[in-house]
């Protein structure tokens, strides 16, 4: 079941939707504006939407450190995001976890994480609560190829193998886990293969494009609601930005990441929009134009809304 | 608008940066995200992009320059932009520049504090021992209900302990200055000019309405209502701690040297049938408020009775004299020599004062402080009066306590708050005037051509004025406040008032408006007119 | 000679390095990139990839293997680039490391040295600001070492390397950039050694790691009020230099404690626990512990200022007890 124009339009709308948000982050946090760290999204759109735009109410997405696009691809408000990450008391968490822990529950995004690897376990855990309570939801676990090497991933799999459960582990291979690119932290190109080892389905597509994502995913998911158990899809993709701002990327060469910025998954889709007539430039230009608008309102938004009050700082510790 | 290019944060721990160079120069266009400057941390250099589209109009920091991170480094001109409106961003990103660069100041200010208070111990009922009180107490075989504590909630803390130790061996310590050098040049003079001390008397008027307020509290809590605390006895208690902020104050002096005691002793001068004794009340500073009740209660009861023990009355290093409960206002005590200062304690009487723009009825207290203008210069004297004012007039902290809400301090002129109220007061008035001066009113009546009785066509100012002419008669201040604040309060001019005190000349009030001009003019100005 | 907390770390790593050929350096991006804070800049291009390697993100795998290299022999450098990601290796540390030669009824050594780093004011949230020393003073078999300064930071983990336990050498993030004076040349601080910062008769304020700092400050606020406090810095939890605390406390009978771990079951606990039983006739007032809340680090920043103990705080707690 391909998209048809309005969800591929939507697609697109989300993929700009994160670029600028993020581009305006990046602009905010150089300028002194925002506190703490964060780590972009820029480049890895195609990922996060091509997944999230399979997804239904009752199912879940487990993020990472680098989380903003999985919120935005599921749906989040990109107001109460950006007010989240100004640490503002009308932020998803009321200022109290910021970028490294976006979290909208409600619209089962279980948190973006400070732990590399740690949400491959919840999401089988997510995806196990949906198949004890059967009702037809799966999860998702977004997570990066430096991740891969964590013993979370490994016992993730074979836990979500063994109990078939409905769980979709996506490797985001942007090839690098902060300095340490991928050739140095694993012998194996491709870690689909890692599937394998645990008797699942695993496989690899470009992450670039967000056609290519969408399909691999739609097909994951439908075996995960058959009962069929958990797949890995590898994305191959790359992070344009930093690992995190402020890093001045002496691990990588500037020819590298121009060579990436051609394969721009957001201009590749408009790209293929247009021959393939879905879409005319000037829809394309008015949908840029509304991102602007949304990311400059959410921005506002966030300047606008006051600081939590230090009495914030013991609550929610516990459930009353 | 003019963008303003703030010095980036790069990297988790930079705080400050240098500049190694800037890749376009002013005048150029630059994109959003196309390099800008390049900037070394402290540990690679960066080139960092510039957040906004435009044309860089100014570098306000140069290559070479170490920065902060977040301050202005350019201003990038928006299109149509016009040169004014750039050069007023520029100098106000210089400004923020400049003030970020030379910061620190401001933290400076911020810590400078007040003198702290530490709350006087009022009651040390149940006490508190800390384990090293105890112990150096068990060591030393003293038993610790004795002793008073000063530490937080009346705790008996080690120092307690000590100087109670010192008292039991009557050590007085002290120190000995030698009055050479100046001191010497002025004590001749000094004594040259009078036998023996040289006296000199300041006097201070203190607002004890917040002391009033503070002793009411205090004895509330006393449930058992066995303690009642005079004000000498608070007078005692803040006399002893401003003693310990001005040594020289509680000092003691022979001709040619002065004694600088370690401990402050008060004495509380006592009225007896037949002349007067002062005992002392040792170590005052580390008694509390409950204590010191005891010890003057007991002291003058002894002197009555002609019990005083020879200590009692020896090794003062001040006195109080209260003449006020025998209603002297303010007076020029004597020093109690060897002592170098007294403080004299006058009577407390009500008087309005303007508090937060607001009338209210205060309560005031003369103190007098004589002293020694041998030993103590009169800065000396009238800053140790200041502090001991100071600390009078705003007690709360050094009993923890909150001012209670009151009421009746508001004065309403005319002895109420309603039109009818104020009526029925001035007819009151008027009438117990008729009683004792019926010519005075007649007087009035004839001056206002008979409007004072009659109600219905004289108008409510009418009526105030009228009323501020016989309170400067009768010489009450206190009327001649409320009324005249009254007055204006009603739209009087300041002529109209003056005009009004005159009145009172006619009938015989000279004596009156001389005594009460400086008040008239006073209320009026402070009251808002000129 | 002036040096940054940073650079004092790079040196005694250094030093020791060229001193002794088994020590190795292990961990995420401590290589070419010079460690997420930049702390082993420069070492992988003095010493090579053999001696300084970059891992993958799998701690589990350095610290275990850390652990066996150790008692096969060599001295491992390992680095946890925040200390809260201490909790996917723990069992490597606390059920091997710490206990191994207990087990093994003292027949083998495990000189590992686990550098991490702690600490709020970054607005780095929950999982990147931790403060978790307490749980590794915890633990019977493991050292544990806090600098607050340049020059302990170097001759703390000099001692640390040198050490043939294992040991946790904590630092702070915030202390990074701070500069102070450090000694020329090689030496070494005893582990288990407290340090005066600064002398006082009246109040003595056990600090640690950026704490030692703010009471500092909150020293020479109330120096101009009369208040000399005394500040003790311990330096190393285990040991922990028990005989400097007990004199200080003894000369001046007030004690306030301040870490910026949680208050609850803090490293303040324990401190005071010792004072209440060996030096309880010592004390003039209660013990005053000043920490964090019992709460996880907030990200917004006025949370977190207000959730690290701040030098107002302290002022408070020291002048509670007069
Ligand atoms: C358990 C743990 N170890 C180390 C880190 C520090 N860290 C944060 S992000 C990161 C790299 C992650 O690489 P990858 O999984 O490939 O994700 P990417 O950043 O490339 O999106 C590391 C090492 C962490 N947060 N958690
Ligand atoms: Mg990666």
């Amino acid at each position: 079941m391909a998209p048809n124009k309005e969800e591929m339009l939507d697609m697109y709308r989300k993929m700009l939707l994160i670029r600028e948000f993020e581009e305006t982050v990046a602009n905010l946090f150089s300028q002194g504006q925002i506190p703490g760290f964060v780590h972009l999204y820029v480049g890895e759109e195609a990922v996060a939407v091509g997944v999230c735009s399979n997804l239904g109410d009752k199912d879940y997405i487990a993020s990472t450190h680098r989380g903003h696009g999985h919120g935005i691809a599921r749906g989040a408000s990109v107001e109460k995001m950006m007010a989240e990450i100004f640490g503002k008391i009308d932020g998803y968490c009321k200022g109290k976890g910021g970028s490294m822990h976006i979290a909208a529950v409600e619209l089962g995004f279980l948190g973006a994480n400070g732990i590399v690897g740690a949400g491959l376990p919840l999401a089988a855990g997510a995806a196990f609560a949906n198949k004890y309570l059967k009702n037809g939801g799966v999860a998702v676990c977004f997570f990066g190829d430096g991740a891969s090497n964590r013993a979370t991933f490994h016992e993730a799999l074979n836990l979500a193998s063994i109990w078939k459960l409905p769980v979709i582990f996506v490797c985001e291979n942007n090839m690098y886990g902060i300095s340490m690119s991928q050739e140095r932290h694993q012998n194996i190109n491709d870690i689909a293969d890692r599937a394998v080892a645990y008797g699942i389905p695993g496989v690899s597509v470009d992450g670039n494009d967000v056609m290519a994502v969408y399909e691999a995913a739609a097909e994951a998911i439908k075996r995960a609601r058959a009962g069929e158990g958990p797949t890995l899809i590898e994305c191959k993709t790359y992070r344009f930005r930093g690992h995190f701002e402020g890093d001045a990327c002496v691990y990588r060469s500037e020819e590298e990441v121009n060579e990436w910025k051609k394969k721009c998954p957001i201009q590749r889709f408009g790209t293929s929009l247009l021959e393939m007539n879905i879409a005319s430039r000037e829809e394309l230009d008015a949908i840029s134009a509304e991102v602007k608008e949304q990311i400059k309102n959410a921005v506002e938004f966030a300047r606008k809304s006051p600081y939590p009050d230090v009495s914030e700082l013991t609550t929610d510790v516990y459930c009353d | 608008m003019a963008n303003i290019v703030l010095m980036p944060k790069l990297g988790l721990t930079m705080k400050k940066g240098r500049i190694t160079g800037w890749l376009k120069n002013e005048g150029d266009r630059v994109e959003q995200g196309e390099p800008l400057l390049e900037v070394m941390t402290e540990k690679v250099n960066v080139r960092v992009e510039s957040p906004f589209t435009g044309v860089l109009y100014k570098i306000l920091c140069p290559a070479g320059s170490t920065l902060p991170v977040s301050v202005p480094v350019a201003v990038i001109a928006d299109e149509g932009d016009d040169e004014a409106s750039l050069e007023a961003a520029v100098s106000e990103a210089l400004a923020a520049l400049q003030e970020a660069l030379a910061g620190g100041g401001k933290e400076e200010e911020r810590k400078k504090e007040a003198r702290p208070v530490k709350p006087f111990v009022v009651f040390a009922g149940e006490r508190k021992v800390s384990p090293r009180a105890a112990r150096l107490a068990r060591k030393e075989g003293v038993d610790i209900g004795l002793i008073s504590g000063s530490g937080p909630g009346g705790r008996v803390v080690e120092e307690d302990v000590r100087n109670y130790l010192e008292q039991l061996k009557g050590g007085q310590s002290y120190q000995v200055l030698p009055i050479d050098g100046m001191r010497a040049v002025i004590a001749e003079r000094m004594s040259a000019s009078r036998k023996q001390a040289a006296h000199v008397t300041i006097m201070e008027e203190v607002d004890v309405t917040a002391l009033r307020d503070v002793r009411e509290q205090l004895n509330a809590q006393d449930s058992s209502g066995r303690i009642k605390f005079s004000y000498t006895d608070l007078l005692v208690k803040f006399t002893a701690e401003a003693l310990t902020e001005f040594p020289m104050v509680n000092s003691r002096s022979s001709e040619n040297e002065i004694f600088l005691p370690g401990s402050v002793n008060i004495g509380v001068a006592v009225a007896l049938e037949n002349g007067l004794v002062v005992p002392n009340i040792k170590n005052a500073h580390q008694l509390s408020l409950e204590q010191i009740s005891t010890k003057v209660k007991d002291l003058a009861t002894r002197a009555r009775n002609n019990e005083l023990d020879p200590e009692d009355v020896e090794n003062g290093t001040f006195t109080i004299s209260n003449l006020g409960m025998f209603g002297a206002e303010g007076f020029t005590p004597i020093i109690n020599r060897p002592e170098t200062a007294i403080l004299g304690v006058g009577t407390i009487r009500t008087k309005p004062a303007l508090v937060d723009g607001r009338l209210e009825k205060r309560y005031f207290m003369t103190l007098s402080l004589s002293f020694d203008h041998r030993i103590i210069d009169g800065s000396l004297a009238a800053e140790f009066l200041s502090r001991l004012k100071e600390m009078l007039e705003d007690p709360y902290p050094w009993f923890g306590l909150q001012p209670q809400k009151n009421e009746d301090l508001l004065i309403s002129a005319g002895g109420g708050k309603s039109p009818r109220q104020i009526r029925r007061a001035y007819k009151d008035g008027i009438n117990r005037l008729m009683e004792t001066a019926p010519d005075v009113v007649m007087g009035f009546s004839a001056l206002t051509e008979g409007i004072f009785f009659d109600d219905g066509a004289v108008s409510r100012l009418n009526k105030e004025l009228i009323a501020v002419a016989l309170s400067v008669y009768i010489k009450c201040e206190y009327c001649i406040t409320a009324h005249i604040y009254k007055a204006m309060e009603l739209g009087a001019t300041p002529e109209q008032i003056l005009e009004a005190a005159n009145v009172a000349v006619f009938f015989g009030g000279g004596a009156a408006l001389a005594y009460t001009a400086t008040l008239v003019q006073d209320c009026i100005e402070a009251f808002g007119g000129n | 000679m002036e040096m940054t907390y940073s650079q004092a770390i790079n040196a005694a790593l250094r030093e020791e390095m060229k001193r002794d050929d088994t020590v190795y350096i292990l961990g995420e991006d401590v290589g070419i990139f010079g460690g997420c804070f930049g702390v082993t800049a420069g070492l992988i291009q003095e010493f090579g990839p053999e001696r300084v390697l970059d891992t993958p993100i799998s701690e589990t795998a350095i610290v275990g293997s850390a652990v066996g290299a150790a008692a096969a022999g060599l001295r491992p450098v390992a680095e946890i680039m925040f200390m809260d990601f201490m909790t996917v290796c723990m069992d490597e540390f606390f059920n091997q490391a710490a206990k191994m030669r207990y087990m093994f009824g003292g027949k083998v050594k495990v000189p590992l040295t686990l550098r991490t780093v702690c600490g709020a004011g970054l607005g780095a949230a929950a999982q990147h600001s931790q403060s978790l020393e307490a749980w590794f003073t915890h633990m019977p078999g493991v050292k544990v070492v806090m600098p607050s300064t340049p020059a302990d930071a170097k001759g703390l983990l000099v001692s640390s390397i040198r050490d043939d336990n294992p040991v946790i050498f904590i630092e702070h993030k915030m202390l990074y950039g701070v500069t102070g004076e450090v000694p020329e040349g090689e030496y070494t601080i005893p582990l288990g050694k407290a340090d005066i910062k600064r002398e006082g008769r009246d109040v003595t304020v056990v600090a640690t790691s950026l704490m030692v700092h703010r009471a500092l400050v909150a020293a020479e606020t109330l120096a101009g009020e009369g208040i000399e406090v005394e500040v003790v810095d311990p330096r190393t939890l285990v040991p922990f230099d028990k005989e400097t605390l007990l004199q200080s406390v003894e000369k001046t009978g007030r004690l306030v404690i301040v870490h910026e771990a949680v208050k609850n079951s803090g490293f303040g606990a324990e401190i005071a626990a010792i004072v209440a039983e060996e030096g309880f006739d010592f004390l003039d007032a209660p013990v005053k512990r000043v920490a964090a809340p019992f709460a996880p680090v907030p990200f917004s920043p006025p949370l977190e200022a207000a959730y690290v103990p701040s030098e107002e705080k302290i002022i408070e707690a020291i002048k509670s007890l007069f």
